[in-house]
């Protein structure tokens, strides 16, 4: 089960001259599982990166090709149910708060949820457990969305999306505009979703987050998955974040620093904490005696 | 995609027409359309949509982008002149039909009816045009005598008849509409496609400016209009994610009873309303702290100029104009 | 005296709630200079009111000398630019040329002038061949490049850069980085930002937490201060966590060598 993407292709619009149609993704082959995993998608801007997760949940549809999701097959044309999926997969957009419109933060909460059949108590039961995993206040709740603050606001959005209990998630750039701690407590939160059972699948700029948070990273360059690995084979291979001009994570600029400046042998592909300090004490340190 | 509503219409191709004075432009199409309006007569009406034909060649854009322009209206047009031409008596008679109405032929068009509402899935395309296939067949069976079956009087008995007449000048009235309608259409593209609306815009201000001895700020509604231009298209990018946000949540306008419907809808438009109020306060922040103050003069990075070219173009328009009135007035059925 | 001078300033949005609280500052003239703090700190809303886009209960603000008030605001608006952290919200010209030659056409520079200017700014911040372009034709970095041209491009000494890169893509970043570059030593330059990493090529840092200046040093001394840092909920730096490894490691003899090279090349492009 969990999401298969098979030879999809797509296109938001296909001119008269079917020919000359520009394809945002091709040739996209790509499994996911429905459980556990933590993916992070990368790529420049223009590479195709939110066009692919709104495949994920049918928000597109492939133009070639067909896109499974949970048991539910997604071609171009075909009849299937697109609620179920939204439901299952939910998808939390750049600056979600943005979507919030309701007199309380509560009844925004449950908006989801009812949109997707659930009852008025079920859905009340669901945004007040959302709520709780996301942190934010009960009181807070009774209030008006836009009396709160950003952060509030976003954690308040973010809920709506758990409320519906969708088993994969998926955000795009949740991190822009963070400042560090707020950052931290977000993440943080989708490694407890994370370890709850669920996939977490995120579009990031931020290397940082990746070389910290994700298992598996998905390149994608020019609307093709480029490489599809797991991340500790990604950042260990300066070559390859190189060829795709990905951003380095701050330890692996450190050591490429100690190594320009002082022509050692160290090893640059490291990007833990304790990594990084056992490969600069090898190189660098002296022991006593 | 947003962008080509407002800005993607210019179309640089650096003709005669495309240097013109903006306002030459403005009031040079204004008055034509007054014309065009006044003028009645069919061989006129055709020579100045010819003259328009020839004007659109000069300033070398492409005719597909004039062809779009009738699109919106094309439906209500062709409706128009359906009712002109059956329903008008003016002129003379040029074709006379008896139609019949009856059980059976009405019979018949319910079968196909139904053929049609249920062949859904086996005729998916062009289902307008089906249905329009039936009308023609409904009129069609009503017009011609049906194959002598011997169904008895039940079926056959007349339920109404009626002539359906067809007059000369129902045909003319139509053609004039057409040609009118495809004149003003064209013209007023014309001004869109080949002029930058930042000099639209300043067109526009100076044409007004005039107005700002009766104490209408006429530069801040010159700035407003600016904005609106400037902001269309990205607010247009921002209604679509909010559709694409709230369609996560599970918001799906097809299968939604009118009670959700309604909400779903304000889940649409209140966001924009946020966004669109944020954006504004932002965006007057940032002028204000660029000096902008709306009482103060302000200069202009677009130059406009009204050359010898523009006044022979206006005198030329305004003279027609003169002509077609003084003609008119004089009882000339032009 | 320094170019900017802000004294005993206090702000509130709504009453007993001070986002400034008692805020004493001094800017020097063509210094860079980072203002640090997490989001509701009030670092922005300290930069509105030194542009007269907020008016504080209490204290005083000086522009090269002069007190920012209603009658100096229009003035002393000549003096400094503010490039505002949303591409999409200050973007005012229907063209890129209109946005750029807004600050000028506001105090009514004739044409002539206005076109050598808005080429020349253009130039500098490498946007010289999309003139011509529409706001939803450029990418976030190119929007924010504009926004910094349409501010150089009436000389104010002062450039405030609220957030300028919070919002766009490594690219972007890099490419509005460079043209600050181009511009660096030439103008006083506040950057706000609660990104540490680029405080570290600053003169000078200054830690904003609940509206008061916690820490104001140079970069390698404020970076050393932990606790502070922790307590204005910004991260520390990798390189002072290797740091802090260093100085646990107890097999370790060359400890200040290696603790010397780590900082060093933390300061270091």
């Amino acid at each position: 089960m969990g999401i298969n993407f098979q030879d999809v292709k797509f296109a938001y619009y296909i001119p008269r001259n079917k020919k000359k149609t520009r394809y945002q993704l091709t040739d996209v082959n790509l499994k996911i599982s429905a459980e556990n995993e933590f993916i992070g998608i990368v790529g420049h801007t223009g590479s195709g990166k939110s066009t692919l997760v709104q495949l994920m949940n049918a928000l597109n549809r492939p133009t070639y090709g067909s896109v499974e999701v949970l048991g539910h097959k997604v071609t171009r044309k075909n009849k299937t149910l697109l609620k179920p999926i939204r439901q299952n997969v939910g998808l939390v957009f750049q600056f979600p708060e943005y979507q919030l419109f309701e007199q309380t933060s509560l009844e925004d909460i449950m908006f989801g949820p009812k949109n997707f059949g659930f009852t008025k108590e079920e859905a009340e039961k669901n945004a007040l457990e959302a709520a709780k995993i996301v942190g934010l206040n009960e009181e807070l709740l009774e209030k008006n969305p836009f009396t709160l603050s950003g952060g509030e606001m976003r954690k308040v959005a973010i809920s709506g999306i758990l409320a519906s209990k969708p088993k994969i998630l998926i955000f795009d750039e949740p991190t822009v505009g963070l400042d560090p701690k707020t950052k931290n407590e977000l993440m943080n939160l989708l490694l407890d979703l994370n370890k709850m059972g669920k996939t977490i699948i995120i579009v990031t700029h931020d290397m940082e987050v990746v070389s910290r948070y994700c298992d598996r990273v998905i390149v994608l360059e020019q609307g093709k998955i480029a490489l599809d690995l797991p991340k500790k084979e990604l950042f260990s291979k300066k070559e390859l974040l190189d060829r795709y001009s990905l951003d380095y994570p701050v330890l692996m600029k450190l050591l490429q620093r100690i190594k320009d400046q002082y022509n050692v042998d160290i090893d640059v592909n490291k990007f833990t904490l304790e990594d990084a300090y056992l490969e600069i004490r090898k190189v660098l340190g002296k022991n006593h005696g | 995609m947003g962008n080509k509503i407002v800005f993607g219409s210019y179309h640089n191709s650096n003709s005669w027409f495309h240097r013109l004075d903006p306002r030459t432009k403005l009031v040079g199409i204004f008055f034509l359309m007054i014309a065009l309006f006044i003028v009645n007569n069919l061989w006129v009406l055709l020579g100045a949509f010819g003259a328009v034909l020839l004007l659109i060649i000069t300033t070398k854009t492409p005719f597909l982008s004039f062809l779009k322009s009738i699109k919106g209206i094309a439906f209500i047009l062709l409706f128009t002149i359906f009712f002109q031409i059956i329903f008008s008596r003016k002129g003379e008679m040029i074709w006379e039909g008896d139609f019949t109405l009856d059980l059976f032929r009405i019979l018949i068009v319910l079968v196909l009816l139904i053929v049609f509402i249920f062949s859904k899935r086996l005729l998916p395309k062009a289902r307008m045009l089906q249905f329009l296939v039936i009308v023609v067949v409904f009129f069609l069976l009503q017009y011609f005598p049906i194959f002598n079956l011997d169904f008895g009087n039940f079926l056959t008995k007349e339920l109404a008849t009626y002539k359906i007449m067809i007059y000369d000048g129902g045909l003319y009235t139509s053609l004039k509409i057409i040609l009118r309608v495809m004149s003003i259409l064209f013209i007023s593209s014309l001004l869109t496609l080949t002029t930058k609306p930042e000099e639209i815009t300043l067109g526009i201000e100076k044409l007004l400016s005039p107005l700002a001895k009766l104490k209408v700020n006429v530069s801040t509604f010159a700035m407003m209009i600016s904005i609106a231009l400037r902001y269309i298209p990205t607010l247009i990018v921002q209604a679509n994610k909010i559709l694409r946000s709230q369609a996560s949540r599970g918001v799906d306008f097809a299968e939604a009873k009118l009670g959700e419907k309604i909400k779903q809808i304000i889940s649409l438009l209140v966001p924009m309303f946020v966004i669109a109020y944020n954006q504004a306060e932002d965006l007057a922040n940032a002028m204000e702290a660029r000096g902008y103050v709306p009482q103060n003069k302000r200069s202009s990075i677009n130059v406009i100029k009204f050359r010898f070219i523009d006044g022979l173009i206006l005198i030329l328009i305004v003279g027609l104009l003169a002509t077609t009135i003084t003609l008119k007035a004089m009882g000339y059925a032009i | 005296m320094g170019i900017i001078e802000i004294k005993n300033l206090t702000f509130s949005y709504e009453k007993n709630k001070k986002i400034i609280d008692n805020l004493n500052l001094s800017i020097e003239k063509g210094s860079y200079v980072v203002i640090l703090g997490h989001n509701g700190s009030g670092k922005s809303t300290l930069a509105k009111l030194i542009v007269g886009l907020l008016e504080a209960q209490k204290g005083e603000i000086y522009i090269e000398g002069t007190k920012l008030s209603i009658d100096s605001i229009d003035d002393l608006r000549q003096r400094i630019g503010i490039v505002f952290q949303n591409p999409d919200s200050q973007f005012v010209g229907i063209t890129v040329k209109d946005d750029i030659a807004f600050g000028l056409e506001n105090r009514n520079v004739p044409y002539e002038q206005m076109k050598g200017k808005v080429l020349e700014v253009a130039k500098l911040v490498g946007m010289e061949n999309h003139l011509e372009k529409n706001p939803e034709e450029l990418s976030g970095g190119e929007k924010q490049r504009v926004a910094l041209a349409g501010v150089l491009v009436y000389d104010p000494e002062i450039v405030i850069l609220d957030e300028a890169t919070s919002m766009l893509d490594p690219k972007g970043v890099f490419e509005v980085n460079q043209a600050i570059q181009q511009f660096k030593h030439k103008k006083t330059i506040i950057a706000i930002t609660h990104n540490l990493e680029e405080a570290l090529y600053a003169d000078r840092v200054i830690v904003l937490n609940q509206g008061k200046v916690v820490l104001d040093d140079i970069p390698k001394r404020a970076f050393n201060e932990e606790e502070i840092l922790k307590a204005a909920n910004l991260d520390i730096l990798e390189s002072m966590k290797l740091i802090d490894l260093v100085k646990e490691d107890q097999d370790l003899s060359n400890k200040k060598e290696i603790e010397e090279i780590l900082w060093e090349l933390t300061f270091k492009m």
